[in-house]
């Protein structure tokens, strides 16, 4: 589905990331591990069309997409969870749910709704409210439904347990993991390593803007330098 | 208290005014974080517009519709000539301030030199001039339109904002950029729509107060634009609510300090609260978290 060919990318002149390829199949959950400042964040802001690479391809679905704008890339079935979940705080949580299906004219707009109110019940319950006004953990649970509202084929996670309580980490990797088995392919990017690699089937580590390590998740989880490097003690 | 309720209906009417040009003002505020310096221009050239239709023979309800939207028309201008051309090359928002002051100073320029700076006024109509007394409270058909139709924009701008997708598309580009990309927000349309209300609500309110005082000049833009920015000051920069609370509040203001201190402190009183209300409230007298921005 994803195919990423010696990417290049960063912010003015200097490359943060310095030659990524990586692939995610289609049906597949990825996970990006690696270290603070790594370019995790920014290998997604790439892929989701907010950084414009300085070499390198990108393919979804075959086609090159790295000139592909932002917003056009919604259409093609690429949504971004962002880091720091950046729903929009002075707008009701019903709104930011809406404005996930900007792109859609279908009719089914209000029954997906629904279901990311099934899904997420604590949104139905505050849909009137400001996504503001929301823990840290319902906040991610709207940056997901959001993202979910465009029917996206691939979707981008971007430190969805960041800064959240252990318990709400456990539920949003349960949900992306209901996701995944729904048939909606994930890259997910992640601090939290052990985690990521427990609902992923595969993983890549980046170190300083390079891959430096491949291999299935359940590998990774029992290979000596993985666990010392990402995994802790713990 | 004849003279307390004959201001209180003359500020309601003027107010309104106020408030919907506002509401313009603020809107491109919480969009794009500057201040349009045109949009006083707009709104005398949504004066203008309205008078040339009203002159041509049209109804002033038609009149009305080509003041919006000759207004309407140079937002849209001023952001394809001006603001993205300045976006698109990385330009710092002053110099979108300093470029929308020059066009301001041309509108005004094209004005004179098209209508002249001579005083005009809209065709007599029987039906406007209609008054009514009560218990010595003259109230004239006039301002009842003028408030109804301002009420109207008022309702019909809230209800895009709050109930459409292209309003949810403006909050969202106000809110942040990137989050209106990763979303699938269109930025550059959206702002393109922002500027076309932002200038339509300005040639609206520009004829509805070139009806309320019965004077279009070239310059009527110029005060206009100050009572605008205190205004979205009093209201909270881009809160659109606040600039309508702003607007009625200011309105009310002047015609009072009019009415019980001196026509020569009208304006002092007014823009000396831009200073108070600075020191007292800086965010505005409506500020609170979930409300600050469009």
């Amino acid at each position: 589905m994803l195919e990423l060919r010696q990417l290049c990318a960063g912010y003015g002149p200097v490359d943060v990331l310095e030659g990524i390829s990586l692939t995610v199949p289609t049906g597949a959950c990825v996970c990006l591990i690696g270290a603070n400042g790594a370019g995790k964040t920014t290998t997604l802001s790439t892929i989701a069309g907010l950084i414009a690479p300085s070499s390198g391809d990108i393919l979804f679905e075959g086609e090159p997409i790295r000139r592909v704008a932002a917003e056009k890339l919604v259409q093609r079935g690429v949504s971004l969870v962002p880091e720091g979940r950046r729903v929009v705080s002075n707008m009701s949580v019903e709104d930011n749910l809406l404005i996930g299906a900007y792109t859609r004219s279908d009719d089914q707009i209000g029954a997906d709704l629904e279901r990311v109110y099934q899904r997420f019940s604590r949104l139905r319950e505050r849909r009137r409210q400001f996504a503001g006004q929301m823990s840290g953990g319902e906040q991610q649970m709207l940056a997901i439904g959001r993202a979910l509202m465009a029917r996206p084929k691939l979707l981008l996670l971007d430190q969805a347990s960041m800064g959240l309580a252990p318990q709400i980490v456990s539920d949003i990797f349960r949900t992306i993991r209901e996701i995944n088995n729904l048939g909606t392919t994930i890259l997910l990017v992640e601090q939290n390593a052990r985690k990521a690699l427990s609902i992923a089937s595969y993983g890549y580590v980046l170190e300083s803007g390079r891959i430096s390590g491949e291999g299935a998740a359940a590998d990774l989880l029992n290979s000596p330098q993985i666990v010392a490097a990402y995994l802790g003690g713990d | 208290m004849s003279t307390f309720l004959q201001q209180l209906v003359n500020g309601i009417s003027l107010g309104s005014t106020y408030a919907v040009f506002a509401m313009g003002c603020t809107l491109i505020f919480g969009v794009l974080n500057i201040v349009n310096m045109a949009q006083g221009a707009f709104f005398m050239g949504g004066a203008y517009f309205g008078l040339e239709a009203a002159q041509l023979g049209l109804p002033a309800p038609l009149a009305l519709v080509v003041a919006l939207l000759g207004g309407g028309l140079l937002g849209v201008l001023s952001e394809l000539v001006i603001f993205r051309t300045l976006r698109a090359r990385g330009g710092h928002r002053w110099m979108g301030l300093v470029a929308s002051l020059a066009l301001a100073r041309m509108l005004v320029g094209v004005a004179q030199e098209a209508f002249g700076t001579q005083v005009q006024r809209y065709p007599a109509s029987p039906l406007l001039q209609i008054s009514w007394e009560f218990g010595g409270v003259r109230v004239q058909f006039l301002q009842v339109v003028i408030l109804v139709v301002s009420l109207l924009l008022m309702a019909a701008l809230a209800f895009l904002l709050q109930r459409s997708s292209v309003g949810r598309a403006i909050r969202t580009v106000a809110f942040s950029e990137d989050v209106a990309r990763i979303v699938g927000v269109p930025v550059g349309r959206t702002i393109l729509i922002t500027f076309f209300l932002a200038g339509a609500l300005a040639g609206a309110s520009g004829m509805l107060l070139g009806n309320l005082f019965n004077v279009v000049s070239p310059f009527m833009g110029e005060q206009m634009l100050v009572k605008g920015l205190t205004v979205i000051i009093l209201g909270g920069l881009g809160n659109v609510p606040g600039a309508v609370a702003g607007g009625f509040l200011l309105g009310l203001i002047e015609v009072f300090s009019v009415a019980y201190v001196s026509s020569s402190f009208r304006d002092a009183i007014g823009f000396g609260l831009i200073f108070v209300i600075l020191l007292v409230k800086p965010n505005g007298l409506f500020s609170s978290f979930e409300e600050r921005r469009a």
